[in-house]
């Protein structure tokens, strides 16, 4: 990955960050050094033993969805659907209501400013190394093909929903109320793109979780460093995709366990309820037409990089 | 403004809500503020908490939909239990929603557009013991949605349902009412015939006859289906299709295993399509009658779907003006579960057919089922409504499709 034209604030973030560790505890300095070395490699896809890059190995865009709607995603004509797309085709249960200002459109809008993405076109995902995505959004992680990013897909370092909530709230706030221009400075001192911004962004979240001690980073803990339970790093996609764009699906172990777990009582009692009979229904039909579509599940057993 | 557990965002099809325990702010001028919140789904919809509200309200930027609203204001529940019960319910009466099985279209509806009649004939019969007993208990969830009532800030009350019991006493009885919900669906089965030379189609009533044949053998209900009062008004019901010269060999077949029932262990070398009952349920269609009362699409309802709806809404039982309806939904619905019971290692397979009382053990067993399944927790009747509107997604057909 190759810089162009002067360095990204996040390339100087990276530094300061190395430069207040070696401060802290000095005898750990060259660790650092070599961690930062390992995550680039690791982000690139490159084999610690055969010395090749392959992105696919590499980090890519995850969206998460949830196994009930699958099949649609998976069918001729299909697709991943934002929130735009879902309102067109389906009411909410209950009253529809559609602020025309309300937390979501501000969002969008300030991303879409700085991105220069429509916002009716703008998809959320989440970066991904080894996981299984972010699980809160659904029990399967679709992971795209590495071609299917563009160099300048906008990145940013946490959920771009932090920007409503405290501590980031006063910053983007004016006498309590939402300031866009405020919002848009400090959105943008957020986010980078992924040709210039990538490496230097992931490498400051990894290393923010991890100890700054004399051991090198695991792979495992880079992988947990990019994404871990709710905190990702966003994707800001400038159109949906379909099947051909997916490289893989990916399932928690989990949600695999507690697949079998109903599997198990069914077979031996007691009887699982009709919402665990459900829901282990849908993740079976789920993978059916995954399979259809040529797409592999796997489960995600550790963090670890599967070997190249 | 009230506080109360509120939902910021929620999927009823997927199984999942984030919710938060505030005042009303989601259309709100400002930004909703920032609070402590928790994520539910399926399969458990045990509550986890999540350090702000960020990925709740980040999911509504997706297939979830942001907040509950009712009317111009969000909805808010007394307890956590309260919201966590209507994600559930919300989720369980869409349980029949969705592709069917491995993609398979549900079986046509009857020629002529299946109006009240359906094309079938409806078997005559008095309610037996298991099943008035179930819409008593439908009734008696009825009246008490009727008591509850939403406050001016839209806080919805709640009562719990604690469901009377079902099982008859006598192991005769217990088998004419699971019976009589076979015996439903096998009109249904009849009336879907089709004698199209599409393969596919032919094949796919071909699986549904034999599996609900094989269903009745397991179940052990031989002498209350092929020797019950309603067998004649199938038998009835198949004269014009064994008629047909178009019906192939394949089909008149199955047919006649299931209208005479000589394969005694049919169960046992049936080729099950999974070992999955709920396929076999998404297999049976229902009759308009059925679909009407369990509140679902009549072209596209099954056994599966009338089972969520039920399951998740039981006073529709005890909401319809037609009786003879109500009793036939019954049925199936209790045909339903003692499927799912029979195939089950509680049951241990089989074990119906081969004990005087067995069908009274399985009718117990599905009668405990049912009763964890029916809510623990019941709403005002516009919260009851929308758990209804969850049910009512096209089974062969997400929404999503096409896009």
């Amino acid at each position: 990955m190759t810089e162009t034209g002067p360095p990204s604030p996040w390339a100087a973030r990276l530094s300061l960050r190395l430069d207040r560790a070696k401060v802290l505890a000095p005898e750990a300095a060259p660790w650092r050094e070599a961690d930062v070395e390992t995550i680039n490699e690791v982000l690139c896809g490159k084999s610690p033993y055969s010395g090749s890059t392959k992105p696919e190995k590499g980090a890519r865009v995850a969206f998460n969805i949830a196994s009930a709607h699958i099949p649609a995603f998976a069918n001729a004509g299909g697709g991943y659907l934002n929130r735009y797309a879902v309102k067109a085709l389906k009411a909410p249960l209950g009253t529809s209501i559609s602020p025309p200002d309300d937390a979501r459109t501000k969002i969008d809008q300030v991303l879409g400013s700085i991105s220069g993405v429509a916002m009716q076109d703008i998809h959320y995902g989440a970066l991904e190394l080894n996981g299984a995505g972010v699980r809160y959004y659904g029990d399967f992680c679709l992971v795209l093909k590495a071609e299917a990013t563009g160099g300048e897909t906008l990145l940013l370092d946490r959920n771009s929903f932090d920007l409503i909530l405290a501590p980031l709230r006063a910053l983007t706030h004016t006498r309590g109320a939402w300031d866009p221009a405020k919002a848009e400075v400090k959105a943008k001192e957020i986010s980078g793109t992924w040709d210039t911004c990538l490496h230097p962004l992931a490498a400051c979240k990894v290393l923010d979780s991890a100890p700054n001690v004399a051991r090198r980073i695991t792979i495992g803990a880079i992988s947990e460093g990019v994404l871990a339970d709710e905190d990702y790093i966003e994707v800001i996609r400038a159109s949906s995709f379909g099947t051909a764009e997916v490289a893989e699906a990916r399932t928690s172990a989990g949600d695999a366990a507690a697949e079998s777990h109903i599997a198990e009582r069914m077979a031996s009692g007691p009887t699982p309820d009709l919402a665990a009979l459900t829901w282990r229904r849908q993740r079976r039909q789920a993978e059916i037409a995954l399979q259809h579509a040529g797409i592999q599940v796997r489960v995600v057993t550790g963090p670890g990089r599967t070997k190249a | 403004m009230t506080e109360a557990w509120r939902i910021d965002s929620m999927d009823a099809e997927a199984g999942f809500a984030f919710a938060s325990y505030r005042p009303a702010d989601l259309t709100g001028e400002a930004m909703p503020a920032d609070c402590e919140a928790i994520y539910i789904s399926a399969p458990y919809f045990s509550p986890e908490v999540v350090v702000s509200r960020a990925p709740g309200l980040a999911a509504a930027r997706g297939s979830a939909q942001l907040g509950l609203f009712l009317g111009e204001s969000e909805v808010g529940f007394n307890t956590l239990d309260a919201l966590r019960e209507f994600v559930r319910r919300s989720y369980v009466a869409g349980s029949g929603s969705g592709p069917n099985g491995e993609g398979s279209p549900p079986l046509e509806p009857p020629p002529g557009g299946g109006g009240p009649s359906g094309g079938e004939e409806a078997p005559p019969r008095d309610p037996e013991f298991g099943i008035r007993k179930l819409i008593e208990a439908g009734a008696w969830a009825a009246g008490r949605v009727e008591g509850l009532a939403m406050t001016e800030d839209n806080v919805a009350g709640s009562s719990a349902f604690v469901a009377p019991g079902i099982v008859p006493s006598d192991a005769k009885q217990a088998g004419a009412a699971l019976a009589a919900g076979g015996l439903t669906l096998a009109h249904a089965l009849i009336s879907r015939a089709s004698v199209t030379a599409d393969r596919a189609r032919r094949n796919d009533w071909n699986r549904s006859v034999g599996s609900l044949t094989a269903t009745l053998t397991q179940m052990g209900l031989h002498n209350e289906f092929w020797h019950g009062p309603g067998l004649q008004g199938l038998h009835a019901a198949a004269m014009k299709l064994r008629g047909d010269p178009s019906i192939d060999l394949e089909s008149a077949n199955y047919l006649d295993l299931l209208l005479e029932g000589h394969a005694y262990y049919l169960d046992y070398w049936w080729p099950r399509r999974s070992h999955d009952p709920l396929d076999d349920l998404a297999d049976w269609p229902v009759n308009q009658r059925v679909a009407t009362v369990a509140g679902l699409d009549w072209r596209t309802a099954t056994a599966l779907g009338v089972l969520g709806a039920l399951s998740a809404s039981p006073q529709k039982l005890a909401t319809t003006p037609d009786q003879a309806a109500a009793s036939e939904a019954a049925g199936v619905f209790l045909f339903a579960a003692a499927h799912i019971v029979s195939w089950s290692g509680d049951h241990q397979r089989g074990a119906a057919r081969w004990l005087s009382d067995g069908s009274h053990i399985l009718f117990e067993q599905a009668a405990a089922w049912i009763a964890r399944q029916w809510p623990q927790v019941l709403f005002p009747g516009q919260l009851e409504g929308l758990i209804d509107a969850a049910a009512k997604r096209p089974a062969a057909q997400s929404p999503m499709v096409g896009a």
